[in-house]
């Protein structure tokens, strides 16, 4: 790990944590960075570089820089931006962390939204969503005006305000949730930092998972109504061809949806660093102090990642199958019914659980502790509700096209 | 979700989100089945009803017919609840002590609702 440059400002009460893992091509956030109408010394900016890559595209900018930290991952390990958030929150000194794109565009009152939102309502986690621009001919970035991001091409803009925060039926799908999520310093330490689980390797991550866990804490989530960031197109946006942790289909992590469930406060995998500093409050040690598990660099090897099967994960000790908690044991395997995990039903888990030694065993006894009539209506269940989500999507696509044609008609 | 330009590929795009999504929508609602037998077979008689609150009409249908079918308890109470509003109302008339069940997929979609319902009132999710 490097340091290359560490911030000197004394107090600031923002800390940006922006994110490369030797990919950006445009670091033009410090651009709006530094025309902000608050007094510089009262935010700081981080970068995290996961690998080694001194990025040229910082350089016209680094004068905004304030902490500047290499991670030195090994070059054939996958990235993962959980473990890039922990380093940022450790070093960051502000007491609000601020994770955003760092190819975003933000107004000159972005900062001072921030401030004031947290100052009228201390006990939030706060998300700013993002109005997203498609045309090409933005690219590479040429500093469009504000107005420009929202007119021709943006594909949110309702009203000048996104279309997702118009939406309260889905808003975990039609939110930007990795735009910009602002919480403090001392929430995220308390939830143990952002959560470093093998799921989150790759493209199916993001701060979402801790504000789901500040949730679960207790935190209320706002978003702006009145602030927001901007986002032009690049190739490789969406990431496309990237590793893929175990999502919902529309790219939500189903291990941070399994947090909102389960009510759950703290990672699966916790860094070692934040556990020291949520565990012996009041003790911060330099930058230097942040530590990056060693099996890491094994497990999120890209050869060990393109074989992971369904036991290989080295985090992975349970399993879910049709409504039963399957467990790994010394011996074998242990199933029960989820809900003996919850209080009221706990005392009954030795008498439902089922022990075998391989997973084509323990499933073959879970089938048949169910009744016959029960798995005789599972493949007419399974059947019904593909035909019924089929029908529903093809309705909704028709209604969509019907939709356009209509409009197309009548200009 | 990334935006293709090839037909094919947002077919294939498409299909594979919708597969995805169902798959999860299935075994979502069998381990609900499942667990809701589970508890059938340790609630004493007498005994205040379950609640099961989903979010979709399609699921309490599904529900609806394997309690009509024995195939889930009979004191199962099935509400659909599509509005985080709506929460509070459909508790408030429930008898009392009746053990709340939710799904997970409720639990995600007014997750602010739920996390703060759930820090007064016990409920099961599965």
């Amino acid at each position: 790990m490097r340091l290359l440059k560490h911030s000197t400002r004394s107090a600031p009460k923002i800390s940006l944590i922006l994110l490369d893992w030797s990919v950006r091509e445009s670091f033009h956030l410090l651009h709006y960075l530094g025309k902000q109408d608050v007094d510089r010394d009262l935010f700081e900016v981080i970068i995290v570089e996961y690998y080694s890559r001194v990025s040229d595209s910082i350089r016209p900018f680094e004068g905004q820089v304030d902490t500047w930290l290499l991670l030195e991952m090994p070059t054939d390990c996958y990235y993962h931006k959980h473990l890039m958030y922990n380093a940022g929150i450790v070093v960051a000194k502000g007491d609000i962390c601020v994770i955003c794109d760092s190819d975003a565009m933000v107004k000159e009152g972005f900062i001072r939204a921030i401030i004031s939102a947290f100052e009228n309502a201390p006990d939030i986690v706060l998300h700013l969503d993002q109005f997203r621009n498609i045309r090409r001919d933005l690219y590479p970035f040429c500093f469009p005006s504000f107005e420009d991001v929202l007119g021709r091409g943006c594909i949110n803009n309702a009203g000048n305000r996104t279309r997702g925060l118009l939406d309260d039926e889905d808003s975990i799908h039609n939110r930007n949730y990795g735009a910009c999520m602002c919480a403090r310093r001392s929430d995220l330490i308390a939830i143990g930092g952002a959560d470093e689980h093998v799921d989150y390797l790759g493209h199916i991550c993001g701060p979402y998972e801790m504000t789901f866990r500040l949730v679960n804490l207790g935190r209320r989530e706002v978003w702006s109504q009145m602030d927001f960031t901007y986002h032009t197109w690049h190739p490789g946006q969406a990431g496309e061809d990237n590793h893929l942790g175990p999502h919902d289909g529309r790219h939500v992590s189903t291990t941070a949806l399994d947090a909102l469930s389960s009510g759950r406060v703290m990672p699966l995998a916790e860094n070692q660093t934040i556990h020291h500093l949520r565990v012996d409050r009041g003790h911060e040690s330099g930058p230097d102090s942040f530590q990056i598990a060693p099996e890491h660099r094994v497990a999120w090897r890209e050869d060990n990642i393109r074989s992971l099967g369904t036991w290989t994960s080295v985090c992975t000790t349970r399993r879910v199958w049709k409504g039963f908690i399957v467990e790994r044991t010394p011996d074998g395997f242990v199933a029960f019914p989820k809900i003996v995990e919850q209080p009221a039903f706990i005392k009954y888990r030795d008498e439902v659980a089922i022990r075998a030694e391989t997973t084509g065993e323990i499933r073959r006894r879970l089938a048949r502790s169910l009744p016959l009539a029960m798995r005789a209506t599972f493949p007419l269940i399974i059947f019904a509700t593909y035909l019924s989500r089929a029908l529903g999507v093809a309705y909704f696509f028709m209604r969509r096209r019907l939709a356009r044609l209509i409009m197309g008609c009548r200009a | 979700m990334p935006r293709v330009k090839n037909p094919w590929k947002r077919f294939l795009a498409k299909w594979i989100q919708y597969r995805i999504e169902t798959q999860l929508l299935v075994a979502n609602l069998l381990g609900l089945i499942v667990n809701l037998a589970f508890m059938g077979r340790f609630r004493p008689r007498g005994a205040p009803p379950i609640v099961v609150l989903v979010d979709s009409h399609r699921e309490a249908l599904v529900l609806w017919l394997l309690r009509l079918l024995a195939v889930i308890p009979a004191q199962c109470w099935i509400r659909v609840i599509r509005q985080p509003t709506e929460l509070y109302a459909i508790v408030q008339s429930s008898p009392v002590g009746a053990t709340l069940v939710a799904t997970s997929r409720l639990c995600s979609k007014h997750y602010q609702a739920m996390a703060d319902f759930r820090r007064r009132q016990q409920v099961n999710v599965i």
